[in-house]
């Protein structure tokens, strides 16, 4: 969706537009994994699973953190609440310009 | 599990005349310059248009003529209701199911009830193909995702 009123919520649509991506989202959504244990699910290479952990933290639907020599990736969940309430402010803003044009309708009447 | 956004709102009139002004006089009503493509590129539609037939689409007319789809029509009833195949700003593929039903109510009011939804179908039809994570960003809000972080947040 490219609705304007979008600014917090863009980029992470954004990011889970890519296929790839949204599969190595899903994986650390199902917890966290250093880089090499993503790689290992799929077929793309090391750096380009880097690539895409570097789009979806930038993205905020991702964070790392310092584990001996490996970073480990996991899933904010709080970004699949913002995407959750951009829809419902969404359709509460549609229903209620809805309501208030079928009042205003109801008086021409 | 992710709930599907339901929403009511209970309008005067009879189901006819909220179903007609909900789809044919969209263009009268919808908050474009919040919620639409060319909103997104900093403009206005010319306007909304909803073809109110099975197999129909709704779409908006941008500033510079084009046609931006934001649904197919997969059902509708005048005067009962439609279902949408919905995604703005998205490939076909990739929508998720909006259902609108009207209801006459007390007081010659409508009842309007929508449901968002649509991500729980994806998910089971991925889950047939195992392995397949093409079934779209709807699954990016999906039950699965959302139960895993439901799951987390209880341990």
């Amino acid at each position: 969706m490219t609705y304007a009123n979008l600014q917090s919520v863009q980029p992470k649509f954004t990011a889970l537009a890519d296929p790839t991506r949204r599969t190595v989202f899903e994986i650390v959504a199902k917890g966290p994994h250093p880089v090499t244990r993503i790689a290992a699910q799929l077929s793309v290479s090391r750096p380009a699973v880097s690539q895409h952990l570097k789009v979806l933290m930038d993205a905020g639907l991702v964070t790392r953190r310092p584990s001996g020599r490996n970073n480990i990736y996991q899933a904010e969940p709080a970004s699949i609440a913002d995407l959750r309430q951009y829809l419902d402010t969404l359709w509460s803003e549609v229903l209620s310009r809805f309501e208030a044009e079928m009042m205003k309708d109801g008086k021409d009447a | 599990m992710l709930d599907p956004i339901c929403k009511t709102v209970r309008v005067p009139g009879s189901p006819d005349r909220a179903f007609e002004i909900f789809t044919r006089k969209i263009a009268d009503w919808w908050p474009v310059e919040e919620f639409s493509v060319s909103a997104g590129q900093s403009g206005v539609p010319i306007t909304v248009v909803f073809e109110v037939s099975t197999g129909g689409r709704v779409y908006e007319v941008m500033p510079d003529g084009t046609e931006s789809t934001w649904a197919e029509v997969l059902e509708c009833q005048t005067g009962e209701g439609f279902v949408l195949n919905w995604h703005p700003g998205r490939d076909a593929s990739e929508g998720t199911r909006v259902s609108v039903a009207f209801a006459a109510s007390d007081a010659g009011t409508t009842e309007v009830t929508l449901v968002h939804d649509g991500w729980q179908t994806l998910g089971d039809q991925a889950e047939k193909v195992h392995g397949n994570y093409d079934g779209g960003w709807a699954l990016v809000l999906g039950v699965h995702f959302v139960g895993v972080f439901e799951e987390q947040a209880a341990e």
